[in-house]
């Protein structure tokens, strides 16, 4: 939260990338509701003058001006307390496109340059978006920052990838004015510390209809391994009571939400990363594999590198059963 | 006693303005231009290699980009026989303002007061101002009745057919003279692509995909199938794609072919080891593929070192907030 911050304060861009489950949501729940009062312990007297707007990628309509109504809608929500911009009825828009984007740069200009507030807009789930383009669109992201808010309006993506490669089929790294402005500052989102994960997990049992008994948390801890959405789902199974005695690593892949949470998991691996994954299960990886085990580590999906070790057993025998399939 | 005050009078103010004028040199790499001005006044292009400047007098203005380069531009608030729409067009150019002015020194002192970025608003409007003048040439060629259907006043505009050829010529033909007006060099290699063609919601919303098609095929008998899919799914918010991965299994070092089949509501995408054969009936979507097998490559590039290099971890003052794996 504090790198986030930071961002905010001095209105650059930053990249999280982070693999499926890891809280990515919890943080721009975080941002965008401050639920636990950090933002003033952070930005002290500047709380009420930067705003951050949630734009859920997964909602978008494949149209900048869909995007634009996103962008616009989220940072309506968030302005609390700061007057509208007053209506123009000069301005005739031919297409709703124009419109859209007319709208948002009104009100990014009222909030930035009117009231001198600063805005990071949180791009969650923008896999698709960058994937789809076009780049005119993403450029004009850009564009909304340079007319006169370089230093007031700044992005905060989440991923699942890496940004120059979803966006590979419009922008290269040093030709895109967009990507330059996080091409730095692409940061690994890695897993709950052990610490983070007792502590969500202590919050769940304390909302907990029925609470567990505190000897299963650590057992409900080290098979889930920080991953904060499998850490809910094993919790949940637990709260089901539906779990024997001694349960081995095959009966928690084998449920349902368990198995979807991995293949999500899996699926939103870049190619190379499923196949290095792959061939470490298999004990096949070779020197030319380094690199790639050194970035699933920096991910946090390997919580060492040599010898390699997954951040959770039942990863393990998720990806064994998976390259057994293959094989087969 | 006189050559003393000489001294005094003359040479140090002389060593004092030379020290303040002293001079420093800019390495211009080979694909930018500096713009250097001189007491607020242009004073010229500087580049590519070393540019002598002196210190307190030379400002660079501004960095210009010469090189040669794909650029997107998106151009909304167009009408085809009243009909509003946009494309986006690709156009290679270069902004090459002397070769643009031929040296003429007072258009390059009026071109070097813009960035890049307002050269490429620059060049929307020209390709606003390009664009409706062809449109409108095309539909006095081709006048149609009030009663026409909305796709057909569309046809005109749709990628790929001759309409929409002959109004990109018309354009590009006045782009090639107004575009230097602004410092702008098009490249007579490439052609102008439109990417995409975007269309009011409401237009898409009530677009009716199997009438389009048929239309089409009405006009165009002998429009190939799969330039049939590349129209259909150029006109934004129509997409009749439903493409799930496909399986490439088998292929076992082979040749691969991919092969289309439009049936008016889906594409049904295909890969073989046999060049496509028109007779064979469509199959579905990959769809069996296991849902979590390794996706071959699934059109992304292999990554490298320097793709690897891109993430990093959090940075060590905020370690303490950073949550690790």
């Amino acid at each position: 939260m504090r790198l986030i911050f930071d961002f905010a304060r001095q209105g650059e861009s930053l990249c999280l990338m982070g693999v499926a489950g890891t809280g990515k949501s919890n943080i721009t729940n975080f941002l965008r509701y401050d639920p636990y009062q950090h933002k003033p312990l952070y930005l002290k007297d500047e709380t009420p003058l930067i705003h951050f707007p949630v734009v859920d990628g997964n909602t978008w309509g494949e149209t900048p001006r869909s995007l634009w109504r996103m962008m616009l809608t989220a940072l309506t929500e968030c302005l609390d307390g700061v007057a509208p911009p007053p209506p123009d009825g000069k301005i005739i828009q031919l297409s709703e496109n124009a419109k859209a984007l007319s709208d948002l740069k009104t009100l990014l200009n009222w909030v930035c340059g009117q009231f001198e507030h600063r805005v990071m807009f949180i791009l969650d789930d923008f896999d698709a978006i960058l994937r789809v383009g076009p780049l005119s669109m993403l450029e004009q992201l850009n564009a909304l920052r340079s007319e006169g808010k370089r230093n007031q309006l700044s992005y905060l993506l989440f991923t699942k990838k890496l940004p120059h490669i979803l966006g590979q089929a419009h922008f290269q790294p040093g030709t895109s004015k967009f990507y330059d402005l996080f091409s730095n500052h692409v940061y690994a989102l890695g897993l709950y510390n052990f610490d983070d994960a007792r502590q969500m997990l202590l919050a769940l049992n304390e909302n907990a209809g029925r609470p567990l008994s505190t000897k299963d948390l650590p057992l409900i801890q080290s098979i889930s391994g920080g991953h904060a959405r499998l850490l809910k789902i094993i919790f949940e199974l637990f709260c089901q009571g539906s779990i024997p005695a001694s349960p081995s690593i095959d009966f928690f892949i084998e449920q349902p939400d368990v198995r979807n949470e991995f293949q999500r998991i899996f699926q939103a691996l870049h190619p190379d990363e499923q196949a290095v994954a792959l061939r470490l299960v298999a004990q096949q990886h070779t020197r030319a594999d380094a690199d790639l085990i050194n970035h699933l580590t920096l991910r946090g999906l390997l919580i060492a590198s040599n010898p390699p070790q997954w951040f959770s057993p039942l990863m393990v025998g998720f990806l064994q059963r998976l390259a057994a399939s293959t094989h087969a | 006693m006189i050559e003393d005050n000489l001294l005094w009078f003359i040479g140090i103010p002389l060593l004092i303005l030379l020290f303040w004028l002293r001079f420093r040199v800019e390495i211009v790499p080979q694909e930018k231009r500096l713009v250097v001005y001189r007491l607020g006044r242009f004073s010229r292009l500087a580049g590519p290699g070393p540019a002598l400047l002196l210190h307190r007098i030379d400002k660079v203005a501004r960095t210009i980009h010469v090189r040669d380069q794909p650029a997107r531009y998106l151009v909304d608030g167009l009408f085809i026989y009243d009909i509003p729409f946009g494309f986006t067009l690709n156009l290679w150019r270069r902004f090459d303002l002397a070769a643009a002015t031929h040296n003429q020194r007072q258009a390059l002192a009026e071109l070097v007061q813009f960035d890049d970025d307002e050269r490429d608003v620059q060049i929307q409007v020209k390709l606003r101002e390009a664009l409706v003048r062809s449109i409108v040439a095309v539909q006095q060629q081709r006048p149609l009745p009030s009663t026409a259907q909305v796709i057909e006043r569309l046809l005109p505009i749709v990628p790929g057919l001759a309409d929409s050829i002959q109004i990109l010529t018309n354009a590009r033909a006045e782009l090639e003279r107004t575009l230097p007006s602004i410092g702008v060099i098009l490249n007579d290699a490439h052609p102008i692509i439109i990417e995409r063609l975007h269309l009011g919601q409401d237009l898409i919303d009530g677009f009716n995909r199997n009438r389009t098609t048929e239309l089409l095929r009405q006009r165009f008998p002998n429009l190939p199938e799969d330039t049939m899919v590349q129209v259909i799914t150029s006109i934004e918010g129509a997409n009749p794609l439903s493409v799930g991965r496909f399986s490439v299994e088998g292929l076992q070092g082979q040749h691969g072919y991919t092969e289309f089949k439009f049936d008016g509501q889906h594409i049904n995408p295909r890969i073989t080891t046999a060049p496509p054969s028109v007779a064979e009936a469509p199959v579905a979507p990959a769809k069996s593929l296991a849902a979590t097998e390794p996706q071959a490559n699934a059109g992304e590039e292999k990554l490298s070192k320097a793709d690897l290099q891109v993430l990093k971890a959090v940075p060590q003052r905020h370690a303490g907030q950073q949550r690790s794996g």
